[in-house]
């Protein structure tokens, strides 16, 4: 039978061999969810012009095979007592087609019953979010215009 | 459900009902006309506006990883049947007991094992399709068992009715 200790050895080789490459895609992933978030909270000052949005900033903490544990930034938009949360969901999910197959980095923006899914893929473009259509479920570019629709008819 | 489409439209019409409710709780509920029949009717007249929303938040938490292992479950089955089905039609040829055996074994195999083994052979032909297949089901494997630890991969309802969908297709077009 394994010992505990021959077991945490075993793991800890596991584990310690990825811990460069684990550690740089995570961070890597954070700063986008930063980057993505910071770019929101933008759109939503250029929107809200007689301040009635409150914006919270947090994280959440997320647990995946390809990252471990960790906390990641999220947002919290309030509009007198309702509510549109943005939180990134994964590192690794599988996409929209269109987009392509494995995203690296999927974020939601829901008010807990409706659900907008964002995608994050990096190609000859750099870095894109692809947004699928909750009501038609077709995938768009995201960008300010989708962002302003999607916070308006979770809003309304 | 014996039907991806079937599946789909389960999963579509019971995440609209829930979605109304919790709208009809969120929105509306102050503005329903509650004085007539509504107040008179044991289903209606003890419910909650809080209960309504939170069930209803509740139960769309759920739903999408439930939704996942369904759509999962009947397309495996599908796939089990026609590839069952199409290997049955060759082994019926089949006239030296060797093959015969080997066929019934194949066939067995395709009805009741590994169904990660059932999709090996597409993959020479469609390796990422098949690879995406399997991450659809490696994410029903962690649902389906508790979801102990952590996803490999996180996939939506529409992203393994897209995959799963393609697959059918492909079996369909007989290019496999």
């Amino acid at each position: 039978m394994t010992t505990l200790k021959d077991f945490l050895s075993q793991e800890a080789d596991k584990w310690h061999a990825q811990a460069a490459q684990r550690d740089a895609k995570r961070k890597e992933w954070i700063e986008s969810v930063r980057r993505l978030l910071g770019e929101m909270k933008k759109w939503l000052k250029e929107a809200d012009t007689k301040g009635v949005l409150e914006i919270e900033e947090g994280t959440i903490s997320l647990a995946e095979a390809s990252l471990g544990h960790y906390d990641a930034p999220a947002l919290r938009i309030r509009l007198g007592e309702r509510e549109v949360r943005v939180e990134p969901r994964a590192f690794r999910a599988l996409g929209p087609p269109a987009a392509g197959g494995l995203a690296e980095g999927m974020v939601q923006i829901t008010d807990n019953a409706r659900r907008y899914d964002l995608y994050r893929y990096t190609n000859k473009y750099g870095e894109q979010w692809f947004m699928i259509d909750e009501d038609e479920y077709s995938t768009k570019l995201f960008d300010q215009a989708q962002f302003e629709k999607v916070v308006v008819r979770l809003f309304q | 459900m014996t039907t991806l489409e079937d599946a789909w439209r389960w999963y579509n019409s019971t995440r609209r009902h829930l979605r109304l409710s919790h709208r009809l709780a969120n929105r509306y509920w102050d503005v329903l006309p509650w004085s007539g029949q509504l107040e008179l009717d044991d289903d209606f007249r003890h419910l909650d506006r809080e209960q309504v929303k939170e069930e209803a938040e509740m139960s769309l938490s759920h739903l999408d990883d439930l939704a996942v292992v369904v759509l999962f479950s009947v397309f495996e089955s599908v796939v089990r049947e026609r590839i069952g089905n199409e290997v049955a039609a060759e082994s019926a040829l089949l006239r030296h007991r060797a093959l015969k055996l080997a066929a019934a074994e194949a066939q067995d195999k395709i009805a009741e094992g590994s169904f990660f083994h059932v999709l090996q052979p597409f993959k020479d032909v469609h390796a990422d399709l098949v690879e995406e297949v399997n991450q659809v089901r490696q994410y029903r494997n962690w649902v389906a068992h508790g979801k102990r630890g952590a996803p490999q991969a996180r996939v939506t309802p529409k992203a393994a009715y897209d995959r799963l969908g393609r697959f059918l297709e492909v079996m369909q077009s007989g290019s496999p």
